[in-house]
């Protein structure tokens, strides 16, 4: 705190308080931080600490070859060659399209659900009851009863990620169709708009922000699900080669696994933010002209 | 009460002699807000006709209930008693002749469509569609209150006096005969405000509308109206109907600087501030 570079020196008798604009009556221009802050808060130099890491990494198992350990190049050549097929590929495959098609319906079911019940008393009534019981119950609980009814094929894996990313969902266009401003409301009632026009033009673009908060957060959570609901079910995916992996002491392959993983969820999660700053530009121009 | 004219179908023949064809007629309308506790009379005995082509600026003190009697005969808020009829219809709801503009633009434009999508919306929501291609008619109602430059801009792009001028447009798009504004002009900066002012005579002059006006601004409501209701300062009704008819077309300058914009603006100032005591 001793060397915090925005409190000016210069200052005379009174303490100023630190502003990020230059103090009148203090010389020139605003303050530059010096180059090694700005270093340290630049995002390379975040990427560059994380390939360090990895250097030493790989010098260490180098060094102390062991079974438990792989190093890097290990990692990045067996990724390489499975990514192009053989199990890796298939499994990965499976996984994502469990995944895909329960967040899907989810996300489908969810705004539904959560436009009609911020718009139709009866619908409210009726559903808020169950869902509020149903909403805090681990999804893990869930499992073994969707095994029981639906046994361990795609109808269950589909079903525990759309639940997973059910509530995510419903509760952001609950909230955000239920929160039109009542101007826009208004609106729509004096250009005689019927009930589906209102909620196709007016309630749902309102609430779109609001629903993408939700979509983000279960495709988070169904990523995570359709992993570990293959690992439960032990018959495809992701999570069932890393399980097996893992009774084999295949320390280069888990790793492999855990990677592709991360990468999976980093591309869906940079598909979705591409997606979301085309579908809510006009929500991001104008959150950015009020700040 | 007294009953207006007969109710007949009222056309949109451009007059501001008042002797045209009724087109809105409250008749003895009240409202209570009820909550738990108590009721709240915000307006008590109001009767009124307005005539089509009619330009009327509805004033009074802040809580006489001019906002409420604009969403009453905007359809938008159910009347306690009384009727409000629209070409010799009971209203039940937002009449399909009338649009309206609000004082809080930046909620009624829609933030997602461009300032001719908002118009687009106004041309697919219309009372009576126009003819034309869309393309067309986007043009002719941005050309109409000058925002021709901005047709791709997003609301949120422009200066609140340009978002209203927009809302304005939708609103046209739409064909009204009746047009309500509620403070309408409130929200903007004085320069914006002359310029919207001028903008709404223009278009009305064009379009053959009737307009309501609620304002809190005398001088608004002298310059543009040609008839100015003064309401009960307690809610209790009309306190003064006065027709203020000044020759068309008017100026920012002209018209505000002439005997009998100022001798209007006395009188009605007058009767604001004093409320009944010097009611006629």
């Amino acid at each position: 705190m001793t060397t915090n570079p925005t409190v000016t020196r210069t200052a005379g008798a009174m303490p100023l308080p630190a502003t990020p604009d230059a103090i009148p009556g203090t010389a020139g221009a605003p303050k530059r931080r010096p180059w090694f802050l700005r270093a340290l808060r630049s995002r390379a130099f975040g990427w560059l600490v994380f390939a360090a890491a990895l250097v030493a990494w790989q010098r260490y198992a180098t060094a102390n070859p062991s079974p438990r350990y792989a190093t890097v190049t290990d990692v990045a050549v067996q990724w390489w060659d499975q990514i192009l097929g053989g199990p890796l590929l298939t499994a990965t495959l499976q996984t994502l399209r469990t995944m895909l098609i329960g967040y899907g319906v989810a996300a489908v079911l969810a705004v539904v659900i959560g436009v009609l019940m911020a718009r139709v008393r009866l619908v409210y009534v009726l559903l808020e009851p169950p869902l509020e019981l149903l909403r805090p119950m681990p999804i893990s609980a869930v499992i073994p009863l969707l095994i029981l009814y639906l046994g361990i094929d795609d109808a269950m894996k589909i079903s525990v990620v759309a639940l997973a990313a059910f509530f995510h969902i419903l509760l952001n266009a609950y909230s955000g169709a239920g929160s039109t401003h009542r101007t826009m409301m208004d609106t729509a009632r004096t250009f005689g708009l019927t009930w589906r026009q209102t909620m196709a033009e007016i309630v749902i673009p309102a609430a779109a922000p609001s629903i993408f908060v939700g979509l983000r957060s279960a495709l988070a959570a169904s990523l995570v699900i359709s992993v570990v609901v293959g690992m439960i079910a032990g018959n495809d995916g992701l999570g069932h080669l890393l399980m097996i992996q893992q009774q084999s002491f295949q320390v280069t392959d888990l790793i492999v696994g855990a990677v592709t993983i991360a990468m999976l969820g980093y591309a869906l999660n940079s598909a979705f933010l591409f997606i979301e700053r085309r579908v809510l530009h006009w929500h991001f121009g104008a959150t950015r002209t009020h700040d | 009460m007294a009953t207006s004219a007969a109710p007949t179908a009222a056309g949109t023949e451009h007059s501001a002699t008042g002797s045209a064809a009724t087109l809105l007629t409250a008749d003895d309308v009240a409202k209570t807000y009820r909550t738990r506790r108590r009721e709240v009379t915000a307006l008590r005995g109001l009767s009124l006709d307005i005539g089509a082509g009619e330009f009327v600026a509805l004033v009074g003190r802040s809580g006489c209930g001019k906002s409420t009697l604009l969403r009453l005969l905007s359809g938008l808020l159910p009347a306690t008693a009384g009727q409000i009829r629209v070409a010799g219809q009971p209203i039940d709801g937002p009449p399909r002749q009338a649009r309206c503009v609000f004082q809080d633009y930046a909620q009624s434009l829609l933030p997602w469509k461009t300032v001719a999508g908002n118009v687009r919306f106004g041309l697919r929501h219309a009372y009576e569609p126009a003819e034309g291609g869309h393309d067309e008619l986007v043009a002719h109602y941005l050309g109409l209150v000058g925002l021709g430059h901005a047709a791709d801009r997003y609301p949120w792009e422009l200066s609140g006096g340009m978002q209203q001028r927009a809302a304005i447009a939708r609103a046209l798009a739409a064909r009204p005969q009746l047009l309500f504004m509620d403070e309408a002009f409130s929200g903007v900066d004085a320069l914006s405000r002359a310029k919207l002012q001028d903008v709404l005579l223009h278009a009305w002059a064009e379009e053959g509308l009737t307009v309501v006006f609620v304002t809190h601004d005398i001088d608004e409501a002298v310059y543009l109206a040609d008839r100015v209701v003064v309401l009960h300062p307690e809610g209790r009704g009309v306190l003064a109907d006065v027709r203020t008819g000044l020759p068309r077309p008017r100026g920012q300058l002209t018209t505000r600087e002439s005997p009998e914009f100022l001798h209007h603006r006395r009188e009605l100032l007058h009767l604001v501030l004093d409320g009944e005591d010097s009611g006629e």
